[in-house]
């Protein structure tokens, strides 16, 4: 990359110079060019002037010729004579050279020569047009050649026809002209002494045109054209400076395009870099950040410190190499209280990045710590999660002053660091919690395991006792049909034999078989009484047995107490007879409807009766009956011995016969013990006694008007 | 002389019966099980019907429901004899259509005014 980078620098570097260079050349190509133009210009300008002025000149030289021909065609003109045309002495020799007319006026032959002479006069006096006739061969001296024409006349005897040139004369500029005069027919007229012969070049006439119009002229058009080229000349090398200029921003631009990509690039593969470190340690990954960053803003010292928002503590975790291997805080104590640490402090708790520029101890902005490395420059940053500072970035001591450029590089690059550092914890962490999970899950499964085999066990045990059970409670269901089956079957097997022995015993009593005798009386009285004992024991023991296996349901109809106690009244009739006793019924006539299980009560009332005349010798019994909207209550009164306090307790008992009465009294034992199960159970109700030992004692029984079944 | 149809199995209890009826001063005629009884009953020409409710070849209900289904033995007096002495015996074989209930063992004179009773109640 370093390499790349450097031969990329060089490229642009030899763009740049070459631009430079080429905006010279251009500019100079572009003098030359103008320069080149100005002076053909100026040239041509010349060769128009010398060319316009030759013309003129010829034009002079033609006419002169022309009328030269003309007057040598007449063989000369005779013209006045004044003092400024006297008769040409080098006519001398021509005959009729001055004549005079009748009226005396004098004329002198003007020869070609002669005529050129007086009009080149006058043209050099008016026009400054000056004319001279020339030869080698002289006949006058003011014909004497000068220099250049001597010049000229040697070049039209090697065969030149004209020649051109210019010069000073009395100090002013002047076209010169000459062309030579060939010889003719007509000129020998005069120059035939002269020794010419016909085409010879027998002289010339040069003309000296004035430049200083024409130069006039031509100043003012070099003057217009250099204005001109001046005018297309500055432009031209504005357009060209321009153009360098524009070239050089372009190039300059554009390679700070490249070297903002290229940093960028550098960033993209750092970040690519540390995301595929996955063998390394976290320090190892920041060592590697921090040497990139330093890279990224060309800096020499960089770091990464955690931030600690619970604590407000900053751990200063890595430095670069060269300031950790200089480092002189002691090893372990790399945390500090976030208030202490002045910059830091400020851009955490303002979440801002802090640019110092200029840390030199002359005119420093802050003040360092003691101790404290050499810092002339520093950038830091918040390290940034979601809303939360994590951390702080910085970089130090870049050659240049770092730039918003560097903190965008560096804000970048860090959010691409921490989301690595993130991912990277993340990721540990979560390994960190699969292991343990995996330990946990085996754990579990072991004891999972264990308790399943533990519970395999449990269940074969149960099922076991549930088979065990369920066979049981079949046996139970059956013990109990059986037994139901057993109670009817005894009621019923056990009441059969018994109806032969009461009822024959009863008929033989009743003398319905014929007269007995008083010890047959007794003894069948003995039979009779045996058989009603055994029928009384054998029926309460079918009732208690079924009321203790709850197999006793109550029967509940609609029935008048009244019937129920004369019925009871009429079973207990014989009885008192024979014991000599009264019944007296404290009871009202109107009847008292219930709803109860009559037969329960009936046998209840009877149990009553009965015990009351077992227990009375003598007397009488009561039955009192008293009775509200819910309850009515049976009273049987006897008036017997009674009941001590101590045998009070002992009431309604089963199977308990008071020791006061068991030796005189027959009875089962049962009779109240069952009275209390019917009336509490199948009754609803319940019972109570009072009694005075010595005269008698009193049995409730209270039950509600309509069972609740 | 009123005819009275005895159903009754047990012996001794059928010599009782026969003997307190004759006494009493009626006729009877004996059945020593439910398939017989309903025979006699069948043929007709009695007054009264003591059923007992226990049987060796059907249950008394039931030969009470066959006499009550035939044409004149609708309208017979039955007295229920049983020693089942449970609650409820009573009330339900009175509403099943017996005119009298009778529980074993009997009274024999209770068991004569009971009969008469009926038979009074019948006419």
């Amino acid at each position: 990359m370093t390499a790349w980078s450097a031969i990329w620098s060089s490229n642009t570097l030899t763009r740049r110079l070459t631009v430079a260079r080429s905006t010279m050349l251009c500019l100079f190509v572009w003098t030359l060019l103008i320069a080149l133009s100005l002076s053909w210009n100026v040239r041509n300008e010349n060769r128009a002037v010398m060319l316009q002025a030759t013309s003129e000149a010829r034009g002079h030289f033609n006419k002169d010729v022309a009328y030269r021909r003309w007057v040598a065609s007449k063989g000369g003109v005779y013209v006045p004579v004044s003092s400024k045309t006297p008769p040409n002495p080098y006519l001398f020799h021509v005959k009729n050279r001055d004549i005079t007319t009748i009226s005396g006026r004098q004329f002198t032959l003007v020869n070609p020569a002669y005529m050129t002479r007086q009009v080149m006069e006058l043209s050099e006096e008016q026009y400054g047009v000056r004319g001279h006739i020339t030869s080698l061969k002289l006949m006058r001296p003011e014909n004497k050649p000068d220099p250049w024409e001597r010049q000229a006349l040697e070049k039209f005897d090697q065969g030149a026809l004209e020649y051109t040139g210019t010069a000073l004369l009395d100090g002013k500029p002047y076209l010169r002209f000459m062309r030579p005069f060939m010889t003719e027919q007509r000129c020998l007229l005069c120059h035939a002494a002269q020794d010419y012969r016909i085409g010879d070049v027998r002289g010339g006439i040069s003309f000296s045109i004035p430049l200083e119009d024409y130069y006039a002229i031509r100043k003012t058009n070099i003057v217009a054209s250099a204005f001109w080229h001046l005018a297309i000349y500055l432009s031209g090398c504005g357009l060209i400076v321009g153009a360098g200029y524009s070239l050089k921003n372009w190039l300059k631009q554009r390679e700070a395009n490249q070297n903002q990509v290229a940093i960028e690039n550098k960033r993209t593969v750092a970040l690519l870099s540390l995301s595929q470190m996955d063998a390394s340690t976290e320090e190892q990954l920041l060592d590697f950040s921090i040497e990139k960053t330093m890279q990224l803003t060309d800096s020499t010292r960089g770091y990464i410190h955690f931030y600690d928002a619970v604590n407000q503590r900053l751990s200063l975790s890595r430095w670069d190499e060269n300031t950790q291997a200089s480092c002189q805080i002691a090893e372990g104590v790399h945390h500090f209280e976030l208030a202490k640490n002045g910059v830091w402090q400020r851009c955490i708790s303002q979440g801002k990045a802090i640019i110092n520029n200029n840390l030199e101890p002359s005119g420093a902005t802050i003040t360092l710590p003691t101790m404290h490395i050499e810092l002339k420059r520093h950038l830091c940053l918040p390290i940034v999660d979601g809303e939360t500072i994590v951390g702080v970035l910085g970089v130090g001591n870049k050659a240049q002053p770092y730039t918003k450029d560097d903190l965008h590089q560096l804000e970048l690059f860090t959010a691409g660091v921490w989301q690595v550092l993130k991912r990277r914890r993340a990721e540990s962490e979560l390994a960190r919690y699969r292991n343990h999970l995996e330990d946990l899950v085996l754990e579990r499964t072991t004891e999972l395991e264990a308790s399943r085999t533990q519970l395999q066990g449990y269940y074969n045990e149960v099922s076991g006792a549930k088979v065990q059970l369920e066979l049981a409670n079949e046996r139970l269901k059956e013990l109990d049909k059986l037994k139901s089956m057993f109670i009817a079957s005894m009621s019923h097997e056990l009441r059969t034999p018994l109806n032969a022995i009461i009822g024959f015993s009863s008929l033989m009593l009743n003398g319905m078989t014929g007269d007995i005798n008083p010890e047959q009386k007794d003894q069948l009285q003995r039979v009779l009484r045996a058989g009603r004992h055994l029928l009384a024991l054998i029926t309460d023991v079918i009732d208690i047995s079924k009321i203790e296996s709850k197999s006793i349901e109550p029967f509940a109809s609609e029935f008048d107490l009244l019937d129920v106690i004369d019925e009871s009244c009429a079973n207990v009739a014989l009885q008192l007879e024979e014991k000599g006793l009264q019944l007296v019924r404290h009871i009202d006539d109107e009847e008292i409807i219930l709803f109860s299980d009559r037969k329960r009560l009936l046998q209840c009332i009877l149990n009553y009766l009965s015990n009351a005349m077992k227990f009375t010798s003598s007397g009488c019994v009561e039955i009192a009956v008293q009775h509200d909207d819910e309850n009515v209550t049976l009273c049987v009164v006897d008036s017997g011995s009674g009941i001590s306090s101590d045998e009070m307790a002992l009431l309604f008992k089963s199977f308990t016969r008071l020791a006061s009465t068991s030796s005189t009294t027959p009875g089962t034992g049962l009779g109240l013990y069952l009275t209390k199960k019917l009336a509490e159970e199948v009754l609803g109700g319940r019972v109570w006694a009072e009694s005075t030992p010595g005269s008698g004692s009193r049995f409730y029984l209270q039950i509600p008007k309509r069972l609740q079944t | 002389m009123n005819r009275v149809l005895v159903i009754e199995d047990n012996p001794d209890n059928m010599a009782l019966m026969v003997f307190l009826l004759n006494k009493s001063g009626y006729r009877h005629v004996p059945a020593c099980d439910g398939r017989s009884g309903i025979e006699f009953a069948r043929q007709g020409g009695f007054d009264l019907v003591l059923l007992d409710i226990k049987l060796p070849d059907m249950d008394g209900n039931e030969v009470l429901g066959r006499i009550r289904s035939m044409e004149h033995g609708a309208l017979v007096p039955i007295i229920a004899m049983t020693s089942y002495a449970m609650s409820g015996d009573r009330e339900r074989l009175l509403a099943a259509g017996c005119n009298g209930y009778v529980e074993k063992p009997i009274d024999p004179l209770l068991v004569i005014q009971h009969i008469q009773a009926v038979l009074a109640a019948s006419v």
